[in-house]
């Protein structure tokens, strides 16, 4: 498993299973690029998502839906969306222990940007669930050493 | 037994001479086409002229000869792969004539009329693995030792493209294992040896393969017939779990040594012990007749040449029968069909012997067979914990070969437990997280489209 410097240095940061226990509030957070991100839940429709996005590259914060629309709630200060987002980014080990996670009261709202990827990332991730599970035989999966360790 | 394992170890000069090429060129993709030196041309020259009076010997000594001289023409590449996948099914052919000659029986196949055939990709699919295959070169060109994240992580958005396309998924699945492990090394420290090790060069192989042509799945044949299960196997990768159960299916009288897979994919944002549950719970049927040593009645199945079995319809049963005899019957009389591994797959680490071994040769990680020491290799089985398959005072296990041969444990139950990853130590009831997740999937991804 990658630790959280090695995770950095590729630009992701996969969260430990273990910081699951909001995941119906926020079924997605990651540090990446810079930038602690994710996704937290509508609390009226199941299909409706806020993509959170702390900026530490431009200083900013923003929320806004999946559909790209601005979300009602920022008003020159951190949503409810944003504040789920932070407090469920400082249960995860690797993220609680950054140093952005202290610096979150620099940022100021960007109300305009829009940060699609992030959604797209957790779609990505989603996608993943829906693919057929699969009974054919792929050889090669065995060919694999899953868990590597470099012989120095 | 012991002392027949134990003349494993007198491979003929041949086969040693074709391993030592195969680690050679392994060498040479780690460190690149662009820095080739005389030692290097060498080696390719070495591989050119075995070929000179196969059938392939139009294409492959020419393109080895050209891309010695840096052209690096794909066409040229497309040579070097075809004969690098030869002498890797050379090797593969030629461990099972060894086993069988030191075994002194003749290992019989189970063969039907199921050749894999190949067609050509549609215009768009064609273009999209050609830059694959250029993506491809352009790591063999500068080297595995030349790795560098950005250019992996260009191709993630190529790789959940290639993901999406069923008909590809093999390739996706190569792909994704290969450039977790390049992303792995990386934050790591690079070394030859592991390089080898890993067979990057094998799986670049396949993987380029896999651009060049379709592959039509095979049918199999329709089976039914009684099923004993016999051992299990997990592997956890980064992007899904397998479980592999090993079986003897009784079939016209004969008894096949088959294989079916199970596999799951994953994500990390849902702890791996739910998705250990899930796969338990879709697949308890088929279990139970591991755990209690009962037989399964396969009312429809699929065989495949390779060995594996597609269950259709099935059911557990009540009939009991003994491992152990069942075992010695089979195994350790040979008295065992194994499978025959397609031309495409063939590749030393594809040959697979089950063996019943005196547990009292076994000593930690080593097997020792006469004079011989055997390891026992577990580094594909991390999540495995402790059981192998003892069975009384005999141990059931796979002899491979991979620069050398090896025994592999075959994971088995105790009683009324198969051991599953974690899922064993903390048998869970839910899996809340999987549950949000998937009904959010539903939902999302449904609108998405």
């Amino acid at each position: 498993m990658l630790n959280i410097k090695e995770s950095e240095s590729i630009g992701i940061l996969n969260p430990p299973a273990s910081r699951i226990s909001g995941v119906k509030k926020v079924p997605y957070v990651e540090f990446h690029d810079n930038k602690i991100q994710g996704v937290v839940s509508s609390g009226s429709s199941i299909e409706r998502v806020y993509v959170c996005v702390l900026d530490f590259n431009k200083n900013t914060f923003t929320c806004h839906t999946n559909n790209n629309r601005p979300c009602g709630g920022l008003r020159g200060s951190m949503c409810s969306h944003l504040s789920s987002l932070l407090s469920n980014a400082k249960s995860v080990d690797s993220i609680r222990n950054l140093d952005v996670i202290n610096k979150t009261y620099q940022l100021r709202q960007d109300g305009s940007a829009r940060y699609s990827e992030v959604f797209t990332r957790f779609q990505d991730k989603l996608r993943f669930l829906e693919l057929v599970d699969a009974d054919d035989s792929i050889p090669e999966t065995r060919w694999f050493y899953t868990n590597v360790v470099v012989r120095k | 037994m012991s002392e027949t394992i134990a003349n494993l170890y007198d491979l003929t000069e041949n086969l040693d001479k074709s391993t030592q090429l195969i680690n050679e060129l392994s060498m040479l993709f780690y460190n690149g086409f662009s820095k080739l030196i005389k030692k290097d041309r060498d080696i390719l020259d070495q591989l050119a002229k075995g070929f000179k009076d196969s059938p392939l010997r139009e294409i492959v000594p020419q393109g080895i000869e050209k891309l010695s001289k840096s052209d690096y023409n794909k066409d040229n590449f497309t040579a070097l792969v075809l004969a690098i996948t030869s002498v890797q099914g050379a090797i593969h052919d030629a461990l099972y004539v060894h086993a069988e000659e030191v075994f002194g029986t003749k290992t019989s196949f189970y063969t039907h009329e199921d050749t894999i055939m190949f067609e050509d990709f549609v215009d768009e699919t064609k273009i999209f693995l050609e830059n694959i295959q250029t993506w491809l070169i352009d790591l063999a060109i500068k080297g595995f030792s030349d790795l560098n994240k950005e250019s992996i992580i260009s191709f993630e958005t190529v790789l959940e493209t290639l993901e999406s396309q069923n008909n590809l998924q093999r390739l996706g699945v190569i792909l994704r294992c290969l450039t977790n492990e390049f992303l792995l090394v990386l934050s790591d420290t690079k070394n030859q040896e592991h390089a080898i090790q890993v067979r990057w060069m094998d799986l670049w192989c396949k993987a380029y393969l896999l651009t060049l042509k379709k592959q039509i799945p095979p049918k199999g044949i329709k089976i039914s017939g009684k099923l004993k299960l016999v051992a299990l196997q997990t592997y956890t990768h980064r992007n899904f779990l397998t479980v592999v159960l090993s079986g003897i299916l009784e079939y016209n009288k004969e008894n096949i040594y088959i294989e079916i897979e199970k596999s799951k994919f994953i994500i990390d944002l849902i702890p791996i012990e739910e998705f250990w549950y899930q796969l338990n719970n879709e697949n308890s049927e088929l279990f139970k007749g591991l755990n209690t040593s009962t037989v399964t009645s396969v009312k429809e199945g699929y065989l495949f040449e390779n060995g594996s079995l597609i269950l259709k319809n099935f059911a557990a049963t009540t009939e009991k029968f003994s491992l152990i005899q069942e075992l010695e019957k089979t195994v350790e009389k040979q008295n065992l069909i194994l499978s025959k591994i397609q031309a495409i797959d063939r590749h030393p680490i594809q040959f697979k012997l089950p063996v019943l071994v005196e547990a009292k040769d076994i000593n930690g990680r080593i097997c020792k067979l006469g004079n011989k020491e055997i390891p026992i290799r577990f580094e594909l089985q991390p999540t495995r914990k402790s059981s192998t398959s003892l069975i009384q005072n005999k141990m059931l296990l796979e002899l491979h070969f991979d620069n050398g041969w090896f025994l592999k444990p075959l994971t088995s139950m105790g009683a009324n437990n198969i051991f599953l990853g974690k899922i064993a130590e903390q048998p869970n009831t839910a899996t809340p997280t999987y549950d949000t997740l998937k009904e959010r999937s539903s939902k999302i991804l449904r609108e998405k489209k």
